[in-house]
């Protein structure tokens, strides 16, 4: 529980007042200098774009695209195609704009409110609050409440499906999609390109970033930014890498338990969590219980009108799972034991609509003892790793106030 | 002298082929303990006993191989508790000669393994609640052959997403599929004995995978028989298994039928399925990015006998459908396109239409096996050239916490060059287990899964490398800057 202490509301006070008479320009003094230095692991080629190194990429075929049935399994898969190949300035002014609520319409709500890096770039929250509400993570409250928890941001550069139901090909085409959404940003193209002109910082970044002679920022710009700076945030260095690239000690035996069940053709999990990423991106019914307060969600059906694709879902990385508590597309499952406990009880259980046609690899009733359940949720908890987590600014262009750095639980 | 007699006793079991060490696990040993010291190319020798365990390989290069004395064989017992018998992930894995009795999951499971061997293995379940016997699952290039297995409540050998594989003189029985073949590429199947199955051999085209190739196999001299046990399933997809039906055609291309023996199987010897057929029976969901149909597929030289004498199920439907009074060797349900069978006059079928006439010619005899004229590479770090395997490294782990000039998560590399820059080797040593330097890093994690030479590789280009790749970036960029680019 969140506890607001007396002098916290006086500095919430303080600070929307200050709101009222701070223009936007009061950040034009603030030197903005956009990094020329790729993030960690990624690796500046000589066409001047940031290029991701993994010791993944030593187990692709050489010289073979990905694709082959043998890309899509086993401890040491090869990666899938990353999004890379961004300009560090892009990067940069991504992170920027990721954290300034200055890209909403009522200039309250950064992508940081719902997708925070300390709560594994997703919010903590079952149903993320969109439009309107306060605060971050799970302490947002009031606003209009999503049908949907925001999907961890960590490794999303590899996913060629965006949005729980796929309804986006590409990181732009979803950051577009979010910012102009009546219930989540609602902002418009114009205002946004307007706003953001209007910022004399902006448009000297923009110029930094883009190379752009025209003082005229466009969100097709924003979006790329955006998009180069998500593409960034990869996590491929938990205890289970180690494991994987040979120290055959990196996990606990309880650990290795929970692996080899995890992989056994019993749960399946690994049919549709194929390593490394932990997911192969395919839509899954999997008949995942809603909570209480909303109604049954029809997920890539309301994309593709199939009934096959009734309550479908893309299957997400498993990738910091321990960070994005609570699970399912709407947060119906509360811990990871939860879930396993969901899967355990076979298909069908709990099914929150009659009519779906559930994925064939959800397995039936397994019978798993509790041992083994706790060890699966402890070899989930290997795949932790945040070490790559990306500065927060502590101011942005716009000079709007952006949301806390690590709240501790007492405030 | 002695460096000579060193260096011919090398020399010597170099030629023998024991270029790895041999670990001996005696009955109430733990043959997991034997896998975690095991290297690249050492062999575990299993000898009889009775062995509780799931022994899993994640390394490359392991020989799993079980010693037979005076026919008692080394026997993995899953007590129906365990998940799977032997399971592994590394390359160039060969798992031979063990008994493995009563696993939930798999009797072994390979799971992107590439240049692997399983043979010579006798897989069995009491009560048939085995998943799968012998299960290659996104693998490449390898053989599975005389193996004998029993009891799976699915396929006793199932190959799925899996490339280049030789599947021979297995036996495959009292199972709810013999073998499965799904969304893969390239099997040669052969010499098997596929028997007392509801159904005999499935190649399937399954929706929702990544994967979506089903084909270029060779199905040859193989007897597909007596598959007729009932069908222990009555919903879901499971429902969908034909029973007594030798071989079903679903969706899969460029499948060659040759010389096999295929008899009395109730329902059909094969039933050719398109995907669209089984959406439309509620079976399965569809997949617009799959190829629903058979197409391109040939039937030659083969035996049918007395199949088709009492079919079951919906197939009893599908023959009435297209006007059939009785079963017959060959169903086509719903057909693809490019299809041919070479003695169409030998086989009784029903609504076999559209099928051509293969030439009479048409022989597999050029395909001796699929597996590749090389071992796959996985292209491991020792393939490089040293100077290379240095910066690969670095780039690919050292970059995500350092960068040259300034603090990332550790501290800049130039602090460490300056450090270190007359001790390479201290360096190499030191990454292998590094003791905390700094409050104002983390400390840094060990980098003790590479070799000795990988890390030295790394430890050199850091030092003697880096400063002067830096130095000339450096250059090039002020040149640009001045020109006015």
């Amino acid at each position: 529980m969140y506890r607001l202490s007396t002098p916290t509301i006086l500095i919430s006070l303080i600070g929307i007042g200050v709101l009222a008479f701070v223009s936007l320009a009061a950040a034009d003094e603030a030197n903005f200098r956009l990094s020329d230095q790729c993030p960690p692991s990624f690796s500046l080629e000589p066409d001047g774009g940031c290029d991701l190194r993994s010791l993944y990429q030593l187990y692709a075929e050489p010289g073979k695209k990905f694709g082959a049935p043998a890309d899509y399994g086993g401890v040491r898969a090869p990666l899938p195609r990353h999004r890379g190949g961004y300009r560090p300035e892009v990067i940069d002014l991504g992170r920027l704009l990721f954290f300034d609520p200055v890209l909403s319409g009522d200039r309250t709500l950064s992508c940081a409110h719902c997708h925070h890096p300390d709560h594994g770039f997703a919010d903590g929250r079952g149903r993320s609050i969109g439009k309107g509400g306060r605060d971050h993570g799970p302490s947002r409250t009031g606003g209009a409440v999503l049908d949907r928890g925001a999907p961890t941001l960590w490794n999303i550069g590899f996913m060629d499906r965006l949005f729980l139901d796929a309804r986006a090909g590409s990181l732009e085409e979803q950051a577009i999609a979010v910012l102009t959404s009546p219930e989540e940003m609602h902002n418009s193209p114009q205002l946004l390109e307007e706003t953001l002109s209007d910022i004399p910082a902006y448009q000297s970044l923009f110029q930094q970033a883009f190379g752009d002679e025209s003082n005229r920022v466009t969100i097709e710009q924003v979006a790329v930014a955006l998009s180069a700076f998500q593409s960034s945030l990869v996590s491929l260095s938990s205890r289970y890498d180690r494991y994987v690239h040979g120290d055959h000690d990196a996990l606990t035996q309880q650990e290795q338990t929970g692996h080899n069940w995890f992989r056994s053709f019993l749960t399946r999990c690994t049919q549709c969590h194929t390593p490394p990423l932990f997911t192969n991106q395919v839509m899954a019914v999997v008949g995942a219980p809603e909570p209480v307060d909303a109604v049954f969600d029809q997920g890539a059906q309301g994309v593709t009108s199939s009934e096959h694709d009734r309550g479908a879902f893309r299957v997400p990385s498993l990738r910091n799972i321990e960070a994005t508590a609570p699970y399912m597309h709407s947060g119906g499952l509360d811990t990871l034991q939860d879930v396993v406990e969901f899967y355990n009880e076979g298909v069908g259980n709990v099914a929150p609509d009659d009519n779906l046609h559930f994925h064939w690899h959800v397995p039936v009733e397994l019978n798993l003892k509790a041992d083994v359940i706790v060890a699966m949720v402890a070899f989930m908890k290997t795949l932790t790793d945040e070490s790559f987590k990306p500065v927060i600014p502590e101011v942005v262009p716009s000079g709007l106030p952006i949301v806390e750095v690590s709240p501790s639980k007492d405030w | 002298m002695h460096r000579h007699l060193a260096l011919f006793i090398c020399t010597f079991l170099f030629c023998l082929g024991a270029r790895g060490e041999i670990h001996v696990v005696n009955d109430g040993e733990s043959i997991q303990a034997s896998v975690r010291v095991a290297k690249a190319g050492d062999t575990i020798r299993v000898m009889p006993g009775t062995y509780e365990e799931t022994v899993y390989i994640d390394k490359d290069d392991i020989t799993l191989s079980g010693v037979i004395v005076n026919g008692e064989w080394p026997q993995l017992q899953g007590n129906n508790e365990l998940a799977d018998g032997v399971l592994f992930s590394g390359s160039g894995v060969t798992v031979e000669n063990l008994r493995i009795s009563n696993y939930r999951a798999n009797g072994i499971m390979i799971q992107g393994g590439r240049n692997y061997a399983v043979r010579h293995n006798v897989i069995e379940h009491d009560t048939r609640e085995m998943v799968y016997g012998i299960f290659p699952q996104f693998a490449k290039n390898g053989v599975v052959e005389r193996n004998i297995v029993s009891g799976a409540s699915d396929a006793a050998i199932y190959i799925t997403m899996t490339e280049n594989t030789d599947a021979l003189y297995n036996e495959v029985f009292d199972s709810v599929f013999g073998v499965e073949f799904e969304n893969s590429d390239q099997i040669l199947f052969e010499g098997n004995n596929v028997h007392d199955n509801v159904a005999g051999l499935l190649t399937a085209r399954f929706p929702g995978l990544p994967v979506k190739t089903n084909g270029r196999y060779v199905i040859r001299n193989n007897f597909i028989h007596n598959n007729n046990e009932p069908n222990p399933y009555d919903s879901g997809l499971f429902e969908a298994i034909p029973q007594g039906t030798g071989i079903v055609l679903w969706a899969a291309d460029d499948v060659e039928f040759e010389g096999n023996v295929i008899y009395n199987n109730d329902s059909a010897g094969l039933f050719v399925v398109t995907h669209d057929l089984w959406v439309e029976m509620g079976f399965v969901s569809p997949d617009p990015e799959i190829d629903a149909y058979p197409d391109n597929n040939k039937v030659f030289h083969n035996m049918f006998w007395a199949n088709g004498n009492s079919p079951s199920g919906y197939m009893i439907d599908l023959y009435e459908k297209h006007g059939a009074e009785k079963g017959a060797d060959i169903l086509v349900g719903e057909d693809g396109r490019g299809n041919c069978i070479f003695d169409a006059s030998a086989v009784s079928s029903v609504n076999m239409k559209e099928w051509q006439t293969c030439d009479s010619d048409a022989s597999t005899s050029d395909v001796l096996t699929v597996q590749l004229a090389e071992p796959v590479s996985g292209s491991p770090l020792s393939e490089l050239p040293v100077e290379e395997q240095g910066r690969f490294v670095y780039q690919v782990i050292c970059s995500g916490c350092h960068a040259t000039e300034t603090s990332m998560i550790g501290p800049p590399l130039n602090v460490v060059q300056a450090l270190w820059a007359d001790d390479v080797e201290g360096m190499a040593e030191w990454i292998k287990n590094p003791t905390r330097r700094r409050e104002d890093y983390p400390p840094m994690p060990p980098i003790d899964y590479l070799t000795d030479e990988v890390r030295l590789a790394v430890a050199r280009f850091i030092i003697e490398e880096l400063p002067e790749r830096t130095r000339r970036r450096r250059e090039a960029a002020a040149a640009e800057t001045s020109s006015g680019l």
